[in-house]
């Protein structure tokens, strides 16, 4: 019945997991690594920026993972995994040449679209890095589509900054404002201090041009949003992208619900005018 | 004469003392005097009395405490347009915390001294800064409480 539904609103068979081969890992931090795969049948890759798989570690279960990776690379998928719980552990722990499974992908991403013409603010806070990290690419790939671009980036650590090299790369151009803050420095750290809301006194937002993405965990967002609207955005002007526990990833079983919009169908990105009186609630 | 000038042209321009009375700036160019620090050089230390404070005009300058056995524990940045060492204007005018230069860092440097003097001369110019300064305060307070909360540790 569930799967009847599935087909016929999607058109296809959205329980269908592909087998994909790691063919790469990187480590970004004591325990987040990207996980680098293609899959065997040679399928065509294909996701927007902001979109999620669910990640499937054969035996032990399923989780759900944003896609990481540059979406211009049709090769291979790219997903960045903390070792948090048992099927993230697993996964972090496939050697070169085993299988995972990908069910996906599914969600709406980053209105890229949009945002064309206007200005873009992206403000990620820890692991909410990932998910950006693909509209960050597309942006620098399309750079002539947009106008200023912000990017301001916390983690806790030096240590627990992902991405490492493309930070330093990202930060070259000129027409890009790309700020990176730690909570705690060590002598070698040669940047701010600080949490990430700390950096929105660095820059000057234009509000009727500016679009903003933000994603990190939920408190790092709700002090985000206030910054952003202390800058002047109005809500409708500011998306987020919302963690809950998704399983089927098409809006049936329910597990994501917010409200009355599934995270894993409606979103995971969402208009933060849209969901504000859900944003934060205690009971939701 | 030409030293005096660009002195009150930073004056002016910094977010700290741009807004208060012009005479006012031009006796704060008095007592002030543009320092140089090179990254790596510490500016002061924890518990020392420092009769100076900084408005920075570009770079930055960490805070940090040394912990024993532990080295420097770095909690805070202070940059352009900010204030450094607002514990200067407050007795007992000890140093909460170190201070070390992370970037080569320009700031003008005033004497706290003569500048508690001028605030005590002129009490609404004294009300003004201190004003000032606790929204200083109350920014460090701010950022202080946000680490508190450990805003990266619930995933993501």
């Amino acid at each position: 019945m569930v799967q009847q539904l599935a087909e016929t609103e999607l058109g296809l068979d959205a329980f269908t997991t592909s087998w994909y081969r790691v063919i790469s890992k990187t480590r970004e931090t004591p325990d987040t690594l990207t996980i680098r795969a293609r899959p065997i049948n040679g399928q065509a890759l294909s996701f927007k920026p902001g979109q999620f798989n669910m990640l499937y570690a054969y035996g032990v279960g399923e989780v759900p993972i944003s896609v990481s990776g540059d979406p211009s690379n049709r090769r291979y998928l790219e997903h960045t995994v903390r070792s948090v719980g048992s099927v993230t552990t697993a996964l972090a722990g496939k050697r070169r040449g085993e299988y995972i499974g990908v069910r996906g992908p599914y969600g709406n991403g980053w209105p890229l679209e949009e945002a064309e013409g206007r200005d873009v603010a992206i403000v990620a806070g820890g692991i909410g890095l990932a998910p950006l990290r693909p509209a960050i690419y597309h942006i620098v790939h399309n750079r002539e589509r947009y106008g200023k671009f912000y990017v301001l980036y916390g983690a806790r650590t030096p240590a627990d900054l992902l991405y490492k090299q493309e930070l330093e790369r990202w930060r070259g151009p000129l027409d890009t404002q790309f700020l990176v803050t730690v909570d705690r420095g060590d002598e070698r750290w040669r940047g701010y201090i600080g949490v990430v809301t700390m950096l929105f006194k660095h820059i000057r937002l234009d509000p009727a041009n500016t679009i903003a993405f933000v994603c990190g965990p939920e408190i790092m967002m709700k002090f985000t949003i206030v910054e952003l609207k202390n800058q002047g955005l109005p809500e409708d002007q500011i998306f987020i992208s919302m963690e809950r526990n998704m399983k089927c990833g098409i809006g049936i079983c329910g597990h994501c619900q917010l409200g009355p919009v599934f995270i894993c169908k409606d979103g995971p990105v969402h208009r933060f005018s849209e969901i504000s009186q859900f944003f934060g609630r205690r009971e939701l | 004469m030409e030293r005096e000038i660009d002195i009150t042209t930073l004056i002016s321009d910094h977010p700290f003392t741009k807004d208060l009375p012009e005479e006012k700036r031009a006796e704060l160019a008095k007592i002030a005097k543009i320092t140089r620090f090179t990254a790596g050089q510490r500016i002061f230390e924890e518990g020392e009395v420092h009769k100076r404070i900084y408005l920075i005009v570009y770079g930055i300058v960490a805070l940090y405490f040394y912990i024993p056995a532990k080295g420097e524990f770095r909690y805070e940045t202070i940059s352009s347009g900010e204030l450094l060492g607002w514990s200067s204007l407050v007795e007992p005018f000890k140093k909460s915390s170190g201070a070390v230069a992370v970037e080569n860092t320009l700031a003008l440097s005033l004497d706290s001294d003569k500048l508690l003097r001028m605030m005590e001369e002129d009490k609404a110019f004294g009300h003004a800064v201190y004003k000032k300064l606790i929204n200083v305060v109350a920014d460090r307070l701010r950022a202080a409480r946000m680490r508190l909360l450990d805003i990266y540790g619930g995933g993501g």
